[in-house]
């Protein structure tokens, strides 16, 4: 295939503003799949991401498009994930591609998320097509939301494209631009196998599939491939392009998107921004880029039946065949038994996991406190990186404690500023900077340490700013923090399960408040249950639940036994639930008590 | 319904017969019982289907061969019915199934509905002991509680029960009423002594949801006392009435040695009971199953010839054996352990070892365990449904 006639690109959208619709009318339009065998937005093929309306894994298709020029182009259409958790992902789909549509929704204008993925693409050096969608609804500000792309991206209102993908308005305006906007594909032919891995799936078949766009030589079945990161050397059993389905190929060569089946066993091995090359005649250079993903929020994820642990097993063992990123240990806890800790991009991953181990595979499991991880500087001179509060080292040999800090960036209408600087001072967020987006929107560039955001950040700022802010944020490095490790204690005995690290500021109220909450969660039983939060072997706070000091029924006869025993039964069940610490018994819930405290 | 095995915990070996009478001139503010208040046109349809029943029940092969020691009048108010509709009833029961010589066959009365002549028909007619609602003996707290009767009535109406040849009373108390002081139940119990009877239950009051009462509640309109409040008359009542003499045999009954409710007491101890009338449940060592509540359907289907059984479940020996215990643990004589190895094939302190420890680690312990039996001890019996929690 000649490189002129291909044309690499993704689609840039905030959520709903209409990408995936987007990308179904491409599909319809190029004949690349029949309306009939159309799911609604065929990329996102997981019930759960059409649920949430995100696209979590990023997938690719190819189109055959025959242009007003006569010539029959080769669009390939790399599909990229639609939340910040996946950010990683992102910048290695745009690297795959030479241009971008940018879509924004014409009632919503330009939010937080769609800026930093349009910065990324800038990076990249992308060809940006900018698309109004949603033109034909009655909100639609065309003019406002055109100013602010022409600022965004400094085009000519000329260059910027109308559509309803929904109606089909547009569509073959947008494929035309594609074809002549976006330059083709360079790289050397001649040159050694480098291709970029920018998804992968696990097939219960054929092993890892690696996603690939190849930037220099060519790959063909039969051929010793080597993964730049592992070292690892594979046979090509098949390449092939992205339709509806996989369909094979003699090869795939320069600016081509498919896959490689090569029989690897597991998706570790074909990791996302690794370079793949030809093991006999090795490039010099992997492509850049590549970056270890590496968990940035950490959780206990126990069975809330203990006898459920190798199902906990291996319904992780399976979820992260298709989730690479996906990292897990076992874990012992005095509180919760045997579990594991596992590692998440972000909250938004750790939700998606533990949906998917509740409904894919029946598990009933209680996630703990996510916390992020935190780097300790022993005063020997040891850096040990810390992802379980349990594990901080004693006082007495932390030198110092380094968390993990983001770069935000917000958008709102101007009107709430003041009640998100409120917000970010209290998440100990340093103010950086304020632009105008337009004349009714600021761009809010903040920097938090990330443990401050991971709760609840995201729903507070939605609900203050009645749902119009948006939010981004980027990995920026660790920094020096005063953090202290709360312990939460029942009945004298500290529960590792409830112990998190938090700032020294905040570590008197937080411990007065989880108290409070915990004297909420917990149920009044037959034995005193003392509640006290810690610092150390300091006291900071105590709740005291009280035991029953009368529980009797009055009447029980022969019409009341059923009843009687019914509720008893009940009240176990409910105590089932219930983990047992000493003589207490903890429901669930009190698990995630520091998530409630307000 | 498997009745081919033999129920596990026939150690008891005889019957009691219970009746359901869900008439009332009034329904009360805190009942959550099957009731149906002013339909007295009806009673004389459902004593011939009350007839029906047992008549019914007659022909079946494992209640026809059962030997009933107690029967019982419950409602309701079955006082609402004539000595003639008692007798009535009595004689089906005892054209239909054998009862021992000397049955306990009791009947709730409410103070203010009898006249001295209704009561010495029910004697003759074989009622041999007399329950009374008499509730308190405050007139403010009778009305509280949407009593129609006053604190006269109830002295008046003991006395007629004696003049009657009734030496076998029952006085229902309620107590831990909205705002009640202590001062005010202990003359309950003061005037209730007085007129002597063999026996008093002593009820907490109980808001059950649904009830006017607990409405009233929900709006804050009513308080409820406090647990502590509650644990102090409870704690009273126990003292005060075991100094004079009866003994707190069940955690809401008191008596006079001799005189435990006998009929209440196969409930407790696993024995099959039949009920007949408008939702009554029955026992039969196994599966329990009790009518429809709506007593016009009940006669409907009483009159089609059909039993009016509504829905039924079978036990299973864990149930069963759960029942055992946290029906035990309210009697004061406790669990009998041994007829727990006889009839589960399990020793109970190895099977409830870890329960067992923990309301033996309660400061003061929850429970005792002496001469082969699990008892509550007195602060067990004060948390009796959380003790019992432990074992389910």
């Amino acid at each position: 295939m000649k490189t002129e006639q291909i044309r690499n690109f993704c689609i840039i959208a905030h959520i709903d503003h209409g990408k995936s619709t987007l990308a179904d009318r491409l599909l319809e339009r190029t004949r690349t799949i029949r309306e009939s065998e159309m799911k609604d937005q065929v990329l996102d093929d997981m019930d759960l991401e059409r649920e949430r309306g995100i696209t979590i894994k990023a997938h690719a298709v190819t189109m055959k498009y025959t242009a007003k020029d006569r010539q029959t182009y080769t669009l390939n259409l790399i599909d990229t994930p639609g939340h910040v958790d996946f950010a990683y992902e992102v910048s290695r789909s745009l690297a795959a591609c030479e241009g971008a549509i940018l879509v924004v929704d014409a009632s919503q204008g330009v939010e937080a998320q769609t800026i930093s993925n349009l910065y990324q693409a800038i990076e990249h050096d992308l060809t940006i097509i900018p698309v109004l969608n949603k033109i034909d609804l009655p909100g639609a500000e065309i003019d406002k939301a055109k100013h602010q792309v022409m600022e965004l991206i400094g085009c000519d209102e000329s260059e910027i494209l109308l559509a309803s993908a929904k109606n089909g308005m547009g569509i073959e305006d947008i494929l035309e631009a594609i074809v002549e906007r976006i330059p083709p594909p360079k790289g050397h032919a001649d040159a050694p196998l480098r291709a970029l891995i920018f998804d992968s799936m696990y097939d219960a078949y054929r092993g890892a599939v690696a996603y690939i766009r190849v930037m220099d030589g060519e790959i063909r079945p039969g051929m010793q491939i080597q993964f730049f990161t592992t070292g690892k050397v594979f046979e090509v059993d098949e390449v092939g392009i992205l339709r509806l389905r996989r369909e094979p190929v003699d090869r795939l060569g320069v600016g081509e998107v498919g896959y490689c089946i090569a029989g690897i066993k597991d998706v570790k091995d074909t990791r996302v921004g690794d370079t793949i090359t030809d093991a006999k005649n090795p490039a010099p250079e992997p492509l850049p880029g590549y970056r270890d993903v590496k968990p940035m929020v950490y959780a206990g994820m126990f069975p809330t039946n203990n006898e459920e642990f190798e199902e906990l097993r291996n319904a992780l063992d399976k979820l992260s065949l298709n989730d690479a990123s996906l990292v897990y240990e076992p874990e012992t806890s005095v509180a919760l038994g045997f579990g594991f800790r596992v590692g998440f991009l972000g909250l938004l991953h750790m939700e998606i996991v533990q949906e998917r181990l509740e409904r894919e595979y029946n598990l009933d499991i209680l996630t703990t406190v996510p916390n992020v991880e935190y780097l300790v500087h022993k005063t020997n001179g040891d850096v040990v990186a810390v992802d379980n509060p349990a594990e901080l080292p004693s006082r007495g040999i932390i030198d110092y404690i380094e968390e993990p800090y983001i770069s935000a960036q917000i958008i709102t209408p101007s009107e709430y500023i003041g009640n998100i600087m409120k917000l970010a001072q209290d998440r100990r967020g340093i103010y950086k900077n304020t632009s105008y987006v337009d004349p009714t929107r600021v761009d809010l560039t903040y920097e938090f340490p990330l443990a401050e955001i991971i709760f609840d950040f995201y729903d507070k700022l939605k609900s203050m700013t009645r749902g119009y802010a948006s939010f981004d944020y980027e990995f920026i490095g660790y920094r020096k923090s005063d953090v202290v490790k709360l312990d939460i204690l029942i009945n004298g005995e500290p529960v590792d399960a409830l112990s998190h690290i938090v700032h020294r500021d905040k570590a008197y109220e937080w411990g007065r408040k989880i108290c409070e909450k915990l004297r909420e969660l917990i149920p009044r039983q037959l034995f005193e249950v003392a509640i006290q939060a810690a610092i150390g072997s300091r006291v900071i706070a105590r709740e005291t639940i009280r035991p029953l000091r009368k529980n009797v029924t009055a009447k029980c006869y022969g019409g009341d036994i059923t009843r009687k025993r019914k509720l008893l039964e009940k009240q176990k069940e409910g105590k089932k639930r219930m983990k047992q610490l000493g003589r207490v018994e903890i429901p669930q819930e009190a698990f995630l008590a520091v998530l409630k405290v307000e | 319904m498997s009745r081919s095995q033999q129920p596990i915990k026939g150690a008891m070996q005889t019957a009691a017969l219970y009746i359901h009478i869900p008439f009332c001139e009034k329904r009360c503010n805190y009942c959550d019982f099957y009731t149906v208040a002013n339909r007295k046109e009806a009673i004389p349809r459902y004593v011939q289907a009350l007839e029906r029943e047992m008549a019914l029940y007659a022909s079946d092969p494992f209640w026809s061969r059962q030997t009933f020691a107690t029967v019982f009048f419950g409602g309701g108010t079955p006082s609402l019915l004539d000595p003639e509709d008692i007798d009535r009833i009595l004689d089906a029961v005892r054209s239909n199934v054998r009862l021992i010589p000397e049955p306990e066959i009791t009947l709730e009365a409410n103070p203010g509905t009898t006249t001295a002549a209704h009561l010495a028909g029910y004697r003759a007619a074989g009622i041999n002991r007399l329950s009374l609602g008499a509730q308190s003996f405050w007139d403010d707290e009778l009305e509280q509680l949407d009593r129609l009767h006053r604190s006269a009535d109830i002295v008046r109406t003991v006395e007629e029960a004696r003049a009657a040849g009734f030496d076998n009373i029952n006085l229902d108390l309620m107590f831990a009423l909205p705002g009640q002081r202590p001062s005010r139940w202990k003359a309950n119990l003061e005037n209730a002594l007085a007129l002597q009877p063999q026996h008093l239950s002593c009820y907490n009051l109980t808001l059950e949801e649904g009830t006017p009462l607990y409405k009233l509640f929900m709006a804050g309109r009513v308080r409820a006392l406090t647990e502590w409040r509650e644990r102090v008359l409870f704690n009273f009542t126990i003292d005060f009435l075991e100094t004079h003499g009866l003994v707190h045999y069940e955690i809401s009954n008191y008596a006079l040695p001799g005189y435990e409710c006998r009929h209440n007491i196969k409930y407790w101890d696993g024995s099959v009971y039949l009920g007949l009338g408008a939702s009554a449940h029955s026992y039969d060592g196994q599966t329990r199953f009790w009518n429809v509540s709506n007593y016009v359907h009940y006669c409907e289907r009483l009159e089609k010839g059909r039993r009016a059984v509504d829905a039924r479940e079978t036990l299973t020996p864990e149930q069963q054996r759960f029942e055992m215990i946290f029906l035990g643990l309210r009697r004061k004589r406790g669990v009998d352990l041994q007829q727990f190895r006889r009839g589960f094939q399990q020793d109970f302190l190895q099977a409830y070892a870890r329960p067992v420890e923990r309301l033996l680690q309660h400061d003061p312990p929850l429970v005792e365990i002496r001469e082969d039996h699990l008892r509550l001890t007195r602060e067990g019996r004060l948390l009796c449904d959380a003790v019992c929690a432990e074992f389910a």
